[in-house]
């Protein structure tokens, strides 16, 4: 797959999840590997770091009873709209796609 | 691919983002990506397993500069910025007034600083010098851009006229002096008792350097033999210069003792 065209879709899937969620660095990953295996993680993290440059998302920091501590991603109101442009893309996308009949 | 573990991997990975990232970026990457293995590791996963997953150093540097366009003319930005710095100095030996002094005294010390990677601190195993050569190609064009200088300053002879030597030389030995204080204590802030400074072997030889110029400048003044002055004034260029080179050779020699940068 394109790499630009890759990386609209990941950072898509990944600012969708953080509409239920906030998440951790490693733990979105974890979970985005299992959807994207062949992807290295150091993408999901330069993704990860976009987003936030971009002010998508903003971190904070959290600590876990036991565990380290964590910087948690959550998303921004302008990370809202900016999904809400990428979904719409994209359900223009795929309606284009399946008239012409690829699918 | 090597087997890596949590250090190896974010020293190959700063050295991989050095001169390509900002000084802020680096600080930012190293540590997520320290926390990303403290996380993995809590979550039962190997560093080396982790270090396999995230690619190698250089694949990860590569990533985050695909998404920084801009960055790419760093290194070039870099080379830039030292020619300016070494037009400063010699507009400064050349040339020399209060005013000039100061903004060269400033900018000597802060660009080998910076070029070095500026604030952070980090240390790097004597093991792992050679991913620093980078350092010793900056000090050895330094060390070359002084001896065009001392060379275009004996070119010069008598049209040069310094009144304010003393009080420049005394700027530039206070600057050194100011460094190397500060050094010192953050030495002993962070307990690197056994620690050395890369740049540091530099410093010398420009004060050496800057010494010869305004000596030569001045005894010219007084003296019209332009070959009795250059054995003279040399002297203190020379010592400088054995100084550097005492430094980096025992730094290359004591292979127990800590390396560290200005990262």
């Amino acid at each position: 797959m394109d790499s630009q065209m890759k990386r609209g879709i990941l950072e898509m899937c990944i600012l969708y999840q953080f509409l239920s969620t906030d998440y951790y660095g490693y733990d979105i990953m974890v979970k985005m590997k299992r959807y994207f295996p062949d992807v290295k993680d150091s993408t999901f993290y330069v993704i990860l770091r976009r987003l936030n440059a971009e002010g998508y998302t903003d971190i904070y920091y959290g600590n876990t009873s036991n565990g380290p501590q964590r910087k948690y991603y959550r998303i921004t109101e302008h990370g809202k709209k900016y999904l809400n442009t990428s979904l719409e893309s994209w359900k223009q996308l795929k309606i284009i796609t399946k008239e012409l009949g690829i699918s | 691919m090597s087997i890596l573990y949590k250090d190896d991997y974010l020293e190959k990975l700063k050295n991989a983002m050095l001169f390509h990232f900002s000084h802020k970026d680096i600080l930012s990457t190293l540590e997520d990506v320290s926390l990303l293995f403290e996380s993995s590791t809590a979550d039962g996963k190997t560093e080396a397993e982790l270090c396999r997953e995230l690619g190698t150093p250089k694949e990860f540097s590569h990533s985050l500069l695909s998404n920084k366009s801009s960055n790419k003319f760093r290194p070039f930005l870099l080379c830039i910025y030292t020619i300016i710095c070494f037009i400063m100095c010699m507009l400064t030996f050349c040339y020399p007034s209060f005013l000039l002094s100061i903004i060269t005294l400033l900018i000597i010390p802060i660009s080998i600083w910076y070029l070095e990677g500026s604030y952070c601190l980090l240390q790097v195993r004597p093991d792992t010098i050679k991913n620093y050569k980078i350092y010793f190609l900056f000090s050895i064009i330094s060390l070359i851009l002084i001896f065009i200088e001392q060379i275009f300053t004996y070119l010069l002879h008598n049209d040069i006229r310094i009144s304010n030597s003393l009080i420049i030389t005394t700027f530039y030995a206070s600057s050194a002096f100011i460094i190397i204080s500060i050094a010192t204590l953050m030495t002993a802030i962070y307990k690197l008792h056994k620690g050395y400074y890369l740049s540091f072997g530099i410093l010398p030889i420009s004060i050496g350097a800057i010494c010869s110029s305004l000596l030569y400048n001045d005894y010219i003044k007084r003296f019209s033999s332009p070959a009795t002055s250059y054995n003279i004034c040399s002297l203190p260029f020379i010592l400088g210069l054995l100084m550097g080179v005492f430094y980096y050779w025992n730094i290359l020699k004591k292979k127990d003792k800590k390396l560290w940068i200005h990262k």
